[in-house]
């Protein structure tokens, strides 16, 4: 006997709405592959089907998750990077690298530009957090001895990195070209003619000349911009990937 | 409080080949998920709040981020009337005569726009009446080439690739695509003025 | 001591409501875990195949394990989020300094680096600048970089100080540190160690014994003038200089690190561990006061300025 399905006429409104909806979660299944994480297996998932997040190992012993450990202090490290490229490339869309036009194109940043000032604070205000920050991360490495076998050799990257951050921010330093940022710069290369042997030298080829000048301000901008960033990245890169490989310290 | 591998064993852990390994990933969360609908309820709440609050972070950066960006297509270039210079010396109607063509000059916005920086741009001024001027760009309508008023030959000549105009800026002969480009000109209380847009204006 | 049966009850009651609530949560679990069934796939794959020994063999199942999601990554947006809006407020209120453009004939006074090296700019006032710019740095920052290479003894990780005796190792070496560092700041500002051994040596400094060594020629020409006598002069630093500049700087932290490290042995028995916190402590404090001496309390010709702090210098 063939009865016939009498289900009443949907709404059309109702059908728009499950076909939307249906839509929504095949292009949020495309996206992330997995629905909403809540079990074990979509916790396992979110971590490791996602190439940001699988920075991450998947599960965590629940010691290493004490914030009184870590203080995020690595992690904020590399969000106050992050802070900085974005900053810094911006700020770049305005800024000149030449004697004669890069302070007036500070000048323009802090009261044409919209926002100008506000980016230029957090390029300022971030580098000074950046190196307190990546500087106390060091401490609490050491402190927690958490450079044992077989992190020795992270942490060795770490006090590259740590190099790496002072001579970002110094880099940068001079870039204003304004009384303080030529006279910082000044005394510190001065810090640097006086290493022994190839003093002289090191300063020379640091400023590409004798003293603080265009010659300088190309150099410097080229390492803040270009060369210094890449190693630092490519040393974050290898820090991240070893932690993620000998696993977290904390509670071991 | 046993550890998860001895650190304490130097001699192995320092072996190559021998060096304790990061955790297995594949061990259960043992962590015991309180399933009350209070606490469901609280759990969906804070993840509703940690959306919002990074959403609200988000869009606190976003904005500034994207009106840096986009700002300048909103600033309108100031449009002046400049007063030109003829040798140096303020444009005052006396100083043309009807039917010659000059070179003035006239302060304009530098390239970039937003600085308020100005810079002297130059422009080929003719006056065509007692009352009318015409004030043609410099640059060929080409390539963009300066071009040099002949008085002998009443043409402007372009020396880049040949182009040449009559003395109204219409195209004579060579490769320009049309004539060229003019400033707007007026009077006013016997000085002669242009209007400095930044951008000229064709003249057909 | 016999428990008397009311109490025993309530014992036994006590852990009556325990089961019973380990069984409730062990059937959450199993509720939770059916609600997707393919919660019973093996959450794990094959990445590599290792030889057997080299594999890690878990002495025990680890009890405390979670999800990195939810758990670690709440934490590092909750962190990101007030970083970023403590970073927006602070950029929003407080403007980037930007002084007078650059002006190579007008040297200002002090002319300071930026503040992260004020520390060896602070050095460099009492030792060579070769030695407090370069050498120091470089030998300190290498010498923390072969820590772990050397740190070998027995004791956990993970642990801040590692053990008890560890804090006060580190607590009883920023004290140390502090004290001496404050001590000799101040005793180079009241008996400038330049100073005294400029008098010490009051032939040196120009054309003393130690400034020039005459060394013969084999075979040279008595009568030629720039060497005179068939001599090579050879200009060597002046001794005050020597002194101040290098022995006296050098000695003085050969001799308080050796000193740090004999007390904490003797006085907490310290190991390995022990002496490199001491170490390492040393290093941050003197790290720490020297930035900010050099940056709040150096004034008019980097003579010491209680009060140049209030002048504000320009981050």
């Amino acid at each position: 006997m063939a009865t016939k399905k009498t289900s009443p006429r949907r709404n059309p409104m109702d059908q728009i709405m499950q076909a939307s909806a249906a839509f929504g979660f095949r292009v949020y299944k495309s996206v992330f592959r997995h629905s909403w994480p809540d079990s074990a297996r979509t916790r396992s998932l979110a971590t490791m089907s996602n190439v940001f997040l699988h920075l991450h190992p998947t599960t965590i012993r629940r010691a290493s998750l004490k914030v009184t450990y870590t203080f995020c202090l690595g992690g904020l490290s590399f969000f106050f990077f992050l802070v900085l490229t974005v900053s810094g490339v911006l700020l770049m869309f305005y800024y000149v690298p030449s004697v004669t036009q890069a302070y007036q194109d500070i000048k323009d940043l802090q009261t044409v530009v919209f926002a100008g000032q506000f980016l230029r604070n957090m390029h300022r205000w971030g580098a000074h957090a950046m190196v307190i920050v990546v500087f106390l991360h060091m401490c609490r490495v050491f402190y927690t001895r958490a450079y044992r076998p077989p992190r020795e050799f992270n942490w060795v990257v770490g006090v590259l990195l740590l190099v790496l951050t002072f001579l970002l921010s110094f880099s940068g330093y001079l870039l204003p070209w304004d009384q303080l940022s030529f006279w910082a710069v000044t005394v510190g290369t001065n810090i640097a003619k006086a290493t022994p042997f190839v003093g002289p030298e090191a300063q020379f080829l640091l400023i590409g000349g004798y003293e603080i000048g265009q010659n300088a301000l190309i150099r410097f901008y080229t390492l803040h911009v270009i060369a210094l960033p890449l190693a630092a990245a490519v040393l974050i890169a290898v820090h991240f990937w070893r932690v993620r490989k000998d696993g977290f310290s904390g509670g071991l | 409080m046993k550890q998860d591998y001895d650190t304490t064993n130097e001699k192995e852990s320092l072996a190559p080949g021998h060096h304790p390994g990061p955790l297995p990933t594949d061990v259960r969360d043992t962590h015991v998920w309180d399933d009350t609908p209070e606490a469901i309820n609280r759990r969906k709440f804070l993840t509703q709040l940690s959306i919002a609050l990074g959403g609200l972070t988000g869009v606190a950066l976003v904005v500034p981020v994207a009106a840096f960006i986009v700002a300048p297509l909103f600033k309108e270039t100031p449009i002046l009337w400049r007063q030109v210079k003829v040798n140096g010396q303020p444009g005052t109607l006396d100083k043309f005569k009807v039917g010659e063509t000059v070179e003035v000059s006239f302060e304009d916005s530098s390239p970039v726009a937003w600085a308020g920086v100005t810079a002297l741009t130059a422009a080929w001024m003719r006056r065509t009446s007692e009352t009318e001027f015409t004030t043609f760009a410099v640059n060929c309508s080409h390539l963009g080439c300066p071009v040099t008023w002949l008085p002998g030959a009443q043409l402007f000549m372009c020396p880049c690739h040949g182009g040449v105009y009559y003395a109204d800026g219409r195209v004579a002969a060579g490769p320009p695509p049309q004539a060229l480009f003019h400033y707007e000109t007026r009077v006013n209380n016997g000085n002669v003025e242009v209007k400095a847009t930044g951008v000229p204006i064709p003249t057909e | 001591m016999a428990d008397t049966s009311q109490e025993r009850q309530a014992n036994q009651e006590q852990a009556q409501a325990a089961a019973a609530e380990t069984n409730r949560r062990a059937e959450a679990r199993r509720r939770h875990d059916a609600s997707n069934p393919l919660d019973k796939a093996r959450p794990h794959r094959l990445l590599a195949v290792v030889k057997k020994e080299a594999g890690f063999i878990p002495t025990k199942e680890p009890s405390t394990i979670v999800h990195v999601w939810p758990h670690l990554l709440m934490i590092e947006f909750l962190c990101a989020i007030v970083f970023t809006v403590t970073l927006f407020i602070t950029s929003a209120f407080i403007n980037a300094p930007l002084e007078d453009l650059a002006n190579p004939e007008r040297t200002p006074n002090p002319s300071k680096a930026p503040w992260y090296f004020l520390n060896l700019q602070e050095l460099l006032l009492h030792m060579d600048g070769g030695l407090a710019g370069v050498i120091v740095p470089t030998v300190v920052l290498l010498l923390i970089a072969l820590v772990p290479y050397f740190d070998l003894g027995p004791g956990q990780m993970g642990r801040w100080f590692t053990s008890e005796r560890g804090k006060a190792v580190v607590q009883f070496s920023a004290i140390y540190t502090a004290f001496w560092l404050f001590f000799l700041i101040a005793f180079d500002i009241f008996f400038p160690v330049k100073t005294l051994m400029k008098n010490l040596f009051p032939d040196a400094s120009g054309k003393g014994i130690l400034t020039t060594i005459k060394i013969p020629i084999p075979g040279g020409d008595p009568t030629y003038e720039p060497t005179p006598g068939g001599m090579l002069n050879v200009s060597v630093t002046p001794a005050d200089i020597i002194f101040s500049n290098w022995i006296i700087p050098i000695s003085v932290i050969f001799i308080l690190s050796g000193l740090l490290i004999f007390l904490v042995r003797k006085r907490f028995n310290a190991d390995r561990r022990d002496i490199f916190q001491a170490l390492f402590t040393g290093f941050v404090v003197a790290f720490a006061i020297t930035t900010v001496v050099g940056t709040a309390f150096r004034g008019y010709g980097q003579n010491f300025d209680w009060l140049w702090w209030a002048f504000k210098r320009p981050l």
